[in-house]
């Protein structure tokens, strides 16, 4: 009996042909791997932010899309029957009542609604002590009622109620949004109740409690009112644009955004305009545009590299096997078949790698996002532990896809290569070469100084360009990359960096310090963990309007007037304490007791060039030392004398911005003018103790701890820093392989070379001399190509960031120095490597193998 | 009956000054069974007129007919299609693939034409080239005269018109030779398979029916 065997060839051929030159194999998988997970991982970020971004909001105000207030009961089941809409939760605004023995002025009453405890959790209150009410006379009060508004409630203790609605003369109904009206308002319809407190909330956020809102909320449940809130959840957010306006009765979207309610079903709406901008995603937000564009950005760099990298590795591979398929071209196969051989053999490696890629980019992200919430989670949101880890179908089926179509663009090159071999060319072995017939000189220094190896390594350069470009253009690659992202990253920092370090303080006490009793500064000044403080005033007047057109030096064509009056400029008139003047007098370079009784002029503005896009610091006047200013004070007209020009702003206006400048006073010296205190700055060591002993002494003062805004800033910084950096390390990693499986083709190619160069007596001195100079040939190279378009790269950066900051253009010497080390390093590294292996060989089976 | 006809077969390398006539006005014919032999010094172009006979070269001028057809009308791809069917290929430096075994590397040529294996011809094949216990071997496992032997089997198992065998020995020693070309004689006699030779060694040569010799890429007077 015949035994028949099928026959498909060409799937044979490709898969015994990994085991050919296994190192290669596995070096192609793992750059096709690092390609691939790095997609995957950027993909997966994006959503990950997306996801991260919602929950956030969620988190904040609960989970709903629209809100609707003042709403018949009857109305709740109708919107439940429309299309799209997922859920409805209703409570019930009761209505506001006095607060006895509350010590908040603009504060006095609380604002008592009704709502089920489903409600209450969907909306994410904050429950602090306590329990829920379980009926309409138990309830749930703010914690803000004791700290903002004096009144000490606690669990257990019964309060009595007259709660109504806020009226103003006319039977007019007041809001939250309006704010008490002492003497003009009154509570209307008041209805009695006694509550029993279960329950402490933390206050709750300003979407549902607006800042203004002149009543502490408290909550208690099942309280029957005829009017109710609506929170409407969509089932798919994408559409909310048609959904919303036919819950509202609206003709269209727009009608919605731009509040033109003439012909809605409901006027009192609102949007939770934070979650939709998340759950869409569009690209006409900002932020999301933003966004986008860096992660295209990114994922091209990202396939340009592999795509380049992955080629290359088909390319070397196609070249070792070069005899094999000139060899089967010879026997007879055809040009379509040995195409087909390239092409499987790229993707049972892609099958392989793709899902590992997937999987680990997927990995790497997990893990990623762990560290840095383990790291940093408390700084980044509010209302979040740390990034929300969340891949979907999409960056999965992206990445796959672009994998695929990596490794098919680049194995079509090497099939096309591979087939095109003549079998002629193979019997004949010597294709790797393309020899210029005509005679190669070689420069006279080169024999002096590298002797025979350096002519050899010389001439073999120079004849086979074309087998190192490769290695030149990854290394060139990499290096380009490397210094251009360093110069993004440095530029985006100095962007964000600039901001906080020029300060010498860290809290700023504002809002009402001006009201404070010589007392009350004293017991703040007694607290410990003040390092330093400097105190701020403005003039009674605030300002000086300078008219005088001879004395300015810049004119914003906007201040012109119809009639092309100059408005003038206000001058705005501060003062500091006498030690922060001594300290702001000593750093600027003036005399302390020469200007002590005169004004420090400080008039540096920014002017926006519209043509070039180009910020440009320039000077308000053109006063100078000892010159008298004359403006308007007020009614009067006054003169005042620059005692020192300065660039530097003084403590407590960093950051600030007067087109008109400012001029800075010693409050104890200059008595020509009044003063009150408007701010105190503090350099402390323990911010956030000194804040909490500050709130203790309940002075009605606005606090704002810039260290943890410091600490935050700092924290993302780093996040981004560690994203970029990462980042580049892979994009480097893939360039590494490449380079690996480059330099390691050539030196295995060039193995009867040179074990016949040994055999003829070439010595190991003499041979490493060559392999030196060929490094060090194309490293140079590689490295002088890659700092030109590196350095090129950072002033594009300088160039796209200097729309915003004139840092100056950085020169990235590190960067710089790195790649040179690193470069180097790396090619000696593999270099020995190949070369160690070759001289394990023996010389004469080197020679006569042919299937090398 | 005329197997193979050349026809003022020439080949030129390179240009101008740099140009070689590696064959010049070639003409000849060989009949079916017949054990051609072709020798000549180095660069002589016995190689080139082997390549071009077995289509793996294209002529500068000239016709090279097999079995009446006239082969260089052929475009590539059928040209290997040709190549895999009617010409055997024997090189000096074996050429096998060295990811198959023994057993893969002959049938090769069948399976690229997407033809099913004989498994018991196949079996006799082994046999008489004496690999039987070798068959699953690669060819890194094999002595230089092993791998030889596959070759041949290699140009033997698609029954092609004519077996070209360049320097088969030249790589071998003295007892490999012989077994080589006494396998070369014996698939002459017994399937009456057309060969033609080429070695420099004339006392190789003596095996063949026939000797051709090449000099400067002409033929000379025949032996």
């Amino acid at each position: 009996m015949r035994k028949q065997l099928k026959s498909n060839i060409e799937m044979e051929m490709s898969l015994k042909n990994f085991k050919l030159n296994k190192k290669r194999t596995i070096s192609t998988i793992i750059g096709i791997i690092l390609s691939v997970s790095l997609i995957c991982a950027v993909a997966t970020m994006a959503t990950s932010f997306q996801e991260t971004l919602i929950q956030n909001a969620i988190n904040e105000t609960g989970y709903y899309h629209l809100k609707i207030d003042n709403v018949p009961s009857v109305e709740k089941e109708q919107i439940e029957q429309i299309k799209n809409v997922s859920k409805v939760q209703e409570l019930s605004e009761i209505g506001y009542g006095k607060l006895d023995g509350c010590q908040n002025e603009s504060k006095p009453y609380v604002h008592l609604y009704s709502m089920s405890e489903e409600v209450f959790n969907n909306l994410k209150f904050d429950l602090l002590e306590g329990n829920f009410p379980q009926n309409n006379e138990e309830i749930l009060v703010s914690k803000h009622i004791k700290t903002n508004g004096g009144v000490n409630l606690q669990i257990g203790d019964t309060i009595a109620l007259d709660i109504g609605q806020r009226t103003i003369s006319e039977n007019e109904i007041l809001n939250q949004f309006n704010p008490y009206i002492e003497n003009e308002e009154q509570i209307s319809n008041p209805k009695k109740y006694n509550f029993k407190i279960v329950g402490i909330i933390e206050r709750p956020e300003y979407s549902f409690e607006n800042y203004g809102d002149p009543g502490y909320t408290i909550i208690s449940t099942n309280i029957k009112n005829d009017l109710s809130n609506l929170y409407i959840t969509l089932d798919n957010p994408h559409k909310y644009k048609e959904t919303i306006p036919e819950i509202l009765g609206a003709n269209d979207f727009s009608d919605v955004r731009n509040s033109n309610t003439e012909s809605f079903i409901f006027e009192e709406y609102s949007l939770n305009k934070e979650l939709l901008r998340w759950e869409e995603f569009e690209a006409s937000d900002s932020t999301v545009a933003m966004l986008y564009s860096v992660i295209g950005v990114v994922l091209f760099i990202i396939i340009f590299t592999s795509v380049f990298c992955i080629r290359n590795s088909f390319a070397i591979s196609t070249t070792e096997k070069i005899h094999m398929y000139g060899m089967l071209a010879s026997i007879g196969a055809t040009k379509k078949q040995i195409k087909k051989i390239v092409i499987l053999e790229a993707m049972i490696l892609g099958i392989i790698g793709i899902p590992l890629g997937i999987l680990a980019g997927l990995f790497a992200d997990f893990v990623l996002l762990k560290i840095v919430n383990l790291l940093l989670g408390d700084f980044l949101f509010a209302n979040l532990d740390g990034i929300v880890f969340k891949t979907s179908i999409l960056p999965i089926l992206t990445s796959a896809f672009l994998g695929f179509l990596t490794i098919y663009l680049s194995a079509i090159s090497s099939a096309r290569k591979a087939s095109k071999v003549s079998p002629i060319e193979q019997l004949r072995g010597n294709n790797d070469i393309k020899i210029k017939a005509k005679k190669l000189k070689t420069p006279k220094i080169i024999e002096k100084v590298f002797k025979t190896g350096g002519v050899l390594a010389y001439k073999n350069l120079k004849r086979s360009k074309k087998k190192y470009r490769t290695t030149v253009i990854s290394i060139t690659v990499s290096i380009f990359i490397f210094i251009t992202m360093n110069a993004f990253i440095t530029n985006a920092f100095d962007l964000t960096g600039n901001y906080y370090k020029d300060y010498d303080y860290n809290m700023v006490l504002y809002n009402g310090v001006e009201n404070l009793s010589q007392e009350q500064l004293n017991k703040i000044f007694q607290l410990n963990n003040i390092k330093e403080k400097y105190l701020l005033y403005d003039a009674e007047q605030y300002s000086l309007t300078i008219t005088d057109l001879s004395k300015i030096n810049t004119i914003d064509e906007r201040n012109y007037g119809e009639n092309k009056e100059v408005f003038g400029y206000m001058m705005q008139i501060v003062a500091l304490d006498d030690n922060s003047f001594k300290k702001y007098a000593k750093e600027i370079g003036a005399k302390y007791d020469e200007i002590k009784e005169k004004g420090i002029l400080y008039d540096e503005i920014t002017n926006w060039d519209e043509e070039t896009g180009n910020a440009k610091k320039s000077r308000r006047y053109n006063y100078e030392e000892n010159d008298t200013i004359t403006g308007l004070y007020g009614e009067k007209e006054i003169k005042v004398q620059v005692g020192a020009v300065t660039a530097d702003e003084p403590y407590g206006l960093e950051g600030t911005y007067s087109g008109g400048g400012y001029l800075i006073f010693n409050k104890d010296y200059y008595k020509d003018l009044t003063f009150k205190l408007s701010q105190i700055n503090i350099n402390s060591n323990n911010a956030e103790k000194l804040q909490e002993e500050i709130e203790n002494l309940k002075l009605n003062i606005s606090i704002n701890n810039m260290e943890a805004n410091v600490k935050e800033e700092k924290a993302m910084i780093l996040v981004i820093k560690i994203f970029l950096y990462g980042f580049i390390a892979v994009i480097t990693l893939i360039g590494v392989t490449n380079i690996f499986n480059t330099i390691t083709s050539n030196m295995e190619l060039r193995q009867k070379e040179f074990a016949m160069l040994k055999s003829i007596g070439m010595t190991k001195k003499e041979f490493n001399r060559m392999i030196n100079l060929e490094t060090l040939f194309y490293g140079t190279k590689s490295l002088i190509y890659g700092i030109i378009l590196g350095l090129i790269g950072t002033y594009a950066m300088y160039e796209a960031f200097a729309v915003k900051i004139d840092a100056g253009v950085y020169i990235p010497i590190k960067p710089i120095i790195l790649s040179i080390i690193f470069v180097f390093i790396l090619i000696f590294i593999i270099m020995r490597y190949s070369i160690s292996k070759i001289n394990k060989q023996n010389i004469i089976e080197t020679i006569r193998k042919e299937n090398v | 009956m005329e197997i193979l006809k050349v026809e003022n077969l020439t080949k030129i390398y390179g240009k101008g000054l740099a140009e070689v006539k590696a064959l010049d006005n070639v003409t000849f014919s060989v009949n079916k069974g017949e054990f051609l032999a072709i020798v000549g010094a180095s660069g002589s172009g016995k190689s080139t007129l082997l390549h071009l006979i077995g289509g793996v070269d294209r002529p500068t001028s000239g016709k090279v007919f097999i079995n009446g057809k006239d082969i260089y009308q052929y475009n590539d791809d059928e040209l290997a299609v040709f190549r895999r069917r009617e010409i055997g290929l024997i090189y000096q430096f074996y050429n096998l693939i060295p990811i198959l075994n023994v057993e893969e590397n002959i049938v090769l040529p069948l399976k690229l034409d997407g033809k099913d294996v004989e498994q018991d011809k196949l079996d006799e094949l082994l046999k008489i080239l004496g690999l039987e216990n070798r068959k699953s071997h690669l060819p890194n496992e094999l002595s230089g005269g092993q791998q030889q032997r596959t070759s041949i089997g290699r140009a033997l198992i698609t029954n092609p018109a004519i077996i070209l065998a360049d320097e088969p020995t030249g790589n071998l020693d003295s007892k490999s030779s012989d077994e080589i070309v006494d396998l070369l004689k014996k698939s002459n006699k017994q399937y009456n398979q057309t060969i033609i030779m080429i070695t420099h060694n004339l006392e190789i040569a003596k095996s063949a029916d026939r000797i051709i010799r090449i000099e400067d890429g002409k033929l000379c007077e025949n032996n």
